[in-house]
């Protein structure tokens, strides 16, 4: 009998496993996070206070764009490879919920990093221990969405569109809250609280309608 | 003709202390208000192998992936003593990881070792080259070969097969054999979709026909 959470991270290790294989998320995701922050620069102008006004809302702006395309990962690419049903039978919902939640969360981590990076290098951005604390905070309860709709997702392949009109509202109170913590002269302790009632209320609800998600 | 309501005999082929390891009473599947299973009360005990088969769309999938846990019924109750599992021919792997990968994560979900892995590898003429073959880049045959490796080291009281022999050659129908063998040997119950009867009816303990969502028995 193997454990809860060691199911959980054997999930989320055959996940690694499978990114080190294909390194598709690596190469779908970060350039398209690139992109957007360089765009995002031309757009805004070449005045330095805007840039770096705007930072801290670009970077969450595009952590929760960048999620859209790690959804199908959840559920749609393992039933192209038939693998999906044996996953589901050798684990729990739970455990497969917080071995896929875990791996969505490492991507998200990644895209929000990359963003910061290339904020702070090109914009002027500050880079600040709140901000941080607000990225690991605020990007789990967007993969915990991120994993809801993405189980969802192919049951709804005709209308892909759908997936982004739902995920991207589900997260607007990671948007304002994770871009109020990176943002100087702001007090931080109510945002990062948001973020983590946020948390608290997606991985609930994940955790409660996951089972029901899994039926075909 | 058989009789369809008496699907199953009240005392089947096997029987053991522990009871049965699936029991299907009067259960039902419908989409969409069309019911395309059932009522179906079945019941299968350890180390039997029952072999359903019938035309396409009869039902087969339908009642494998009930009886694996993957579809809820509509109507009547399932039960199953301990872990369920439904594979296709080919299925079960991520395509981007290698045979040996894929066993050795399945094998540890299942709570088992590499060596149970390998040793299923074996089992089924996965060797050689072939571990470290990325799984979409097998063939066919291959692939089903493979899901029959992953059926033997999932640890699963109940093993729902469909159509394990397609795309097969014959040695590779003779390594489903011994798998098969194997599964029934460690006290599991084999439930195995076909087309036709003939390649597995030498191990069955039962023969099912699924006729419009309704199992008849054909000998048990």
């Amino acid at each position: 009998m193997v454990s809860s959470p060691r199911l959980a991270w054997l999930v989320l290790r055959r996940e690694l496993a499978v990114e080190a294989a294909t390194r598709e998320t690596l190469v779908s995701v970060a350039p398209f996070v690139a992109a957007l922050v360089l765009l995002a620069g031309l757009a805004f102008g070449p005045r330095p206070a805007v840039l770096t006004a705007t930072g801290p809302g670009l970077v969450w702006l595009i952590v929760l764009v960048a999620a859209v395309p790690l959804a199908p990962g959840v559920a749609v690419a393992e039933q192209q490879d038939d693998a999906w049903d044996l996953l589901r039978s050798l684990t729990s919902p739970s455990t497969l919920l917080a071995g896929k939640v875990a791996a969505v969360w490492l991507w998200l981590l990644g895209s929000w990093g990359l963003a910061t990076v290339l904020a702070v290098a090109l914009f002027g951005a500050g880079a600040t221990a709140t901000g941080v604390a607000g990225g690991l905070v605020g990007t789990l309860g967007v993969a915990a969405v991120t994993v809801l709709l993405g189980t969802l997702l192919p049951a709804v392949t005709r209308r892909p569109g759908l997936l982004a009109v739902l995920l991207l509202p589900a997260t607007l109170p990671t948007l304002v809250a994770g871009t109020q913590t990176a943002t100087g002269g702001v007090p931080a302790a109510p945002w990062l609280g948001l973020l983590t009632v946020f948390d608290l209320l997606t991985l609930t609800v994940a955790w409660a309608v996951f089972p029901a998600l899994l039926e075909d | 003709m058989t009789d369809p309501t008496a699907i199953l005999p009240a005392a089947p082929a096997v029987t053991t202390p522990a009871g049965p390891t699936l029991a299907l009473t009067e259960v039902c599947r419908s989409f969409a208000d069309r019911r395309v299973l059932g009522p179906v009360s079945l019941q299968l005990d350890p180390g039997v192998l029952a072999v359903v088969h019938g035309v396409n769309g009869a039902g087969k999938t339908t009642l494998l992936r009930v009886a694996a846990g993957l579809l809820t019924p509509t109507g009547g109750v399932r039960s199953c003593a301990g872990r369920a599992v439904y594979l296709r021919p080919g299925g079960g792997a991520r395509a981007a990881l290698t045979v040996r990968q894929a066993l050795r994560h399945t094998a540890a979900l299942a709570g088992g070792r590499g060596v149970a892995a390998d040793a299923a590898a074996g089992r089924v003429g996965l060797t050689g080259e072939l571990l470290d073959r990325r799984v979409g880049q097998l063939s066919a045959g291959q692939r089903a070969r493979l899901s029959a490796a992953l059926a033997l080291i999932a640890n699963a009281a109940l093993v729902c097969l469909d159509e394990p022999a397609a795309h097969l050659d014959g040695d590779g129908v003779d390594q489903v054999h011994a798998a098969l063998t194997t599964l029934i040997d460690r006290g599991a119950s084999v439930l195995l979709a076909s087309l036709g009867p003939g390649e597995f009816s030498g191990l069955a303990d039962a023969v099912l026909r699924v006729e419009r969502g309704i199992v008849w028995e054909e000998s048990w």
